[in-house]
Parts: structure tokens; C-alpha cells; sequence
């Protein structure tokens, strides 16, 4: 496959979730040629949700897919590009005018704004990659509905492994939650959320150990109190053990990143590159819509005054076609 | 011909042909299912996926 080079835009955002896509609105509303790279779909996480009842504006409450559609609807109004499923594999960030590699072509860009989300993180447990998307999943709403009437274990411990779980016992037949890490506090927290549902079951001082089927999954291996072994039968297994960076990308093109790997900036959004710029839950922000949505905002205002002064500068002049 | 099912409306058939995860793109010849690609991996995955049996 040729790799197209050359394509010059202001701005290029990488990542299409609230932080990407109001970094868009922004950018391209104030006139300048920006494109958003996204990997997978628009949304990110954001689109996973099933409610949103905390994003101002929305009283009757939204669901994640729709406020995040009506986001990349208003960015492309405004004249930005957007390309999916086009993933960045390498950044060279040195010079004023940086370099944006992906599989299908390679874009120059005055300004870089990284809002490319956290990855759910894994169990790491043996059948669990093998088995992904036949039975293992990250996200309870997307696939939730595919469960239908079938038994289900969700893996985690804290609120959103308590919410997924809730909501699968509105789907599944049997839904069985195998904490992954154990405190009091999230145990009880656990336990009094749950007690009343009446298909589903917490199974305390287990652990998951192995997720088994060929084609698909067919049943779990858990260990009680660290010694004994059984295997349950189920249909699902629902990763919800939160999320980390990935950043490696970033760490690569000399971005200085924190010990967990997130994207260090200043109140402006301002990474240690000039010219480059993050937001969003990469940056280990609240993890909130609302919030990465006003970093996105901020992101782009501060790429676009970088973006001035570099006009304002003659000796920049071949950076500025 | 390309055609797109909706597995909320529709999920005898989702079952059917053990669909876990959306999206999934499966691929028939001659009435049957010959390639499942499962999660959004991109239009040329999608192109490659179905070249194979062009």
C-alpha cells in the first residue's frame, strides 16, 4: 500500500472523542484547514455510555453515541476534516512543521493536538485475548445487548464495574460479578448496590483466572481465597477494571509524559513541545465529558494563538504556505 | 451486495451465527458464512477481509 504524502492542514487533532472534536469545532470554525485522525470511530468511551446526565444542557439526560454524534456533526459543519479508522503510527515533532504518519498517508501540521483517550485496561489472564470480541468484552453497553437472556460474569470492583453489572442484569439471564481487586470499602460499596437484583450474584474471594472456550466463551475459571479452583458456565466475560494511557507514541516523539504515561500539560494545554498540545482523558484529566470537552476548547484556542505567532515571525516563513 | 442488520432487533439471527461484539462484519459466499471480522478495524482491513474471496 503507497502512503500518499504532503497534505498540509493548521491543525491536526488526533482522536474524534469530546476533547478531539471540540478542539475541531474550535479550530475550524475560526477558519483554519484542520483534520482529525481518528483510529476507530467518533465517540471514543464517551460514545460507550449508555446515559449521560452530568453534560450541561441536557436536562432529559443523552445518550453517549447521539451527544457525541451531534459533537462530530457541528466540527464537520464548521469545515473540519474528519478521517476514521486511519490510525497515527509516528510522530516527528522536532521541527516547526510536523510530520503526522498513518498507514494511509503522512500530513504536515503547524499545530498537534493529541486527544486520543485511555485504552480499557486488561486482565491479563490466559483465553482473554483469544477470546476477545467471542464472548470477552470492554464495553457492557455495546455489546450488552448480544447476551440477551444468557449468563454473563462482569470482572472489577469499583463504580463502573457496578454499573455495568446493573445493566446487564436488565439484559442477561445470570449475571455474576467476580471482583478484581478487594477493599473493604469497595466491597461494601459492591454489596449494598447490588443486593436486590435479583439475577445477580457477587461472588466474594474469588478471583478470575482463566477465560476457556474454542470458538467462543463457554465458561470461567475463578480461584476461591487463593486456593481452590472451579469453572462457571457463562456466555460473556465484561472487562471493567478502568483504563490506562497509550502513549508509547507520544514517548517516542520526545512528549513528556508522567510515571503513569499520561500526557504532562500546563493549565493551556501546552505539552513540553512547542506547537504541540493535549487534552482530554489522556492527560489524566476529571475522566468527564464536560471536562475534556473545555480542554479540547483550550487546546485549540492555544494552538491557534501559537499558530498566529508563528505568522507573526518572518524567519518561520517556508513553514508558512 | 453489502447489507447491514440491526442484533438489537434482531437477535435470534445475532445468535445464530454466534455474533459477540459490535461491530462485526461477516462475509457469505453462496449463502454461506466463510469470514467474521469482529471490532472496528478499519475500511482496508474490511476491503482486504472481503478481497480474499473475490
Amino acid at each position: 500500500m503507497g502512503v500518499g504524502t504532503d497534505e498540509l492542514f493548521d491543525i491536526i487533532i488526533v482522536g474524534a472523542g469530546p476533547a478531539g472534536l471540540t478542539a475541531g469545532i474550535y479550530a475550524a470554525r475560526k477558519g483554519l484547514r484542520t483534520l482529525i485522525l481518528e483510529a476507530k470511530y467518533p465517540g471514543g468511551r464517551a460514545a460507550e455510555a449508555a446515559h449521560i446526565e452530568n453534560y450541561p444542557g441536557f436536562p432529559e439526560r443523552i445518550s453517549g453515541l447521539e451527544l457525541t454524534q451531534k459533537m462530530l456533526e457541528q466540527a464537520e459543519k464548521h469545515g473540519a476534516v474528519v478521517r476514521t479508522s486511519e490510525e497515527v503510527v509516528k510522530l516527528d515533532l522536532k521541527d516547526p512543521m510536523k510530520l503526522v504518519e498513518t498507514r494511509e498517508a503522512v500530513y504536515r501540521t503547524r499545530a498537534l493536538i493529541m486527544a486520543i483517550g485511555v485504552q480499557h485496561r486488561k486482565l491479563r489472564v490466559p483465553g482473554e485475548d483469544r477470546l476477545l470480541g467471542k464472548g470477552v468484552s470492554y464495553c457492557a453497553v455495546c455489546d450488552g445487548p448480544l447476551f440477551r437472556g444468557k449468563r454473563v460474569a462482569v470482572i472489577g470492583s469499583d463504580k463502573t464495574a457496578v454499573e455495568d453489572a446493573m445493566y446487564l442484569s436488565t439484559l442477561a439471564g445470570q449475571v455474576f460479578v467476580i471482583p478484581h481487586e478487594y477493599s473493604q470499602k469497595s466491597v461494601a460499596a459492591m454489596e449494598q448496590s447490588l443486593k436486590g437484583l435479583p439475577n445477580t450474584e457477587l461472588i466474594l474471594g474469588a478471583r478470575l483466572k482463566d477465560v476457556n472456550g474454542d470458538n467462543h466463551v463457554k465458561s470461567v475459571t475463578v480461584t476461591h481465597q487463593g486456593t481452590e479452583t472451579s469453572e462457571m458456565s457463562v456466555d460473556g466475560v465484561f472487562v471493567s477494571i478502568g483504563v490506562m494511557p497509550a502513549t508509547e507514541l507520544l514517548g517516542r516523539a520526545d512528549v513528556a509524559l508522567d510515571g503513569s504515561g499520561f500526557v504532562l500539560v500546563d493549565r493551556k494545554q501546552r505539552t513540553n513541545l512547542s506547537g504541540v498540545f493535549a487534552a482530554g482523558d489522556c492527560t489524566s484529566n476529571a475522566m468527564q465529558i464536560v471536562a475534556a470537552a473545555g480542554e479540547g476548547a483550550t487546546a485549540a484556542i492555544s494552538a491557534i494563538s501559537y499558530i498566529q505567532g508563528l505568522r507573526a515571525c518572518p524567519a518561520l516563513g517556508p513553514y508558512l504556505v | 451486495m453489502f447489507t447491514r442488520l440491526n442484533v438489537d432487533e434482531n437477535p435470534e439471527i445475532a445468535s445464530e451465527y454466534s455474533v459477540y461484539s459490535i461491530p462485526t462484519f461477516m462475509i457469505f459466499v453462496g449463502g454461506k458464512p466463510v469470514e467474521q471480522v469482529v471490532g472496528a478495524v478499519g475500511e482496508k482491513a474490511l476491503e482486504r477481509a472481503v478481497a480474499k474471496h473475490i
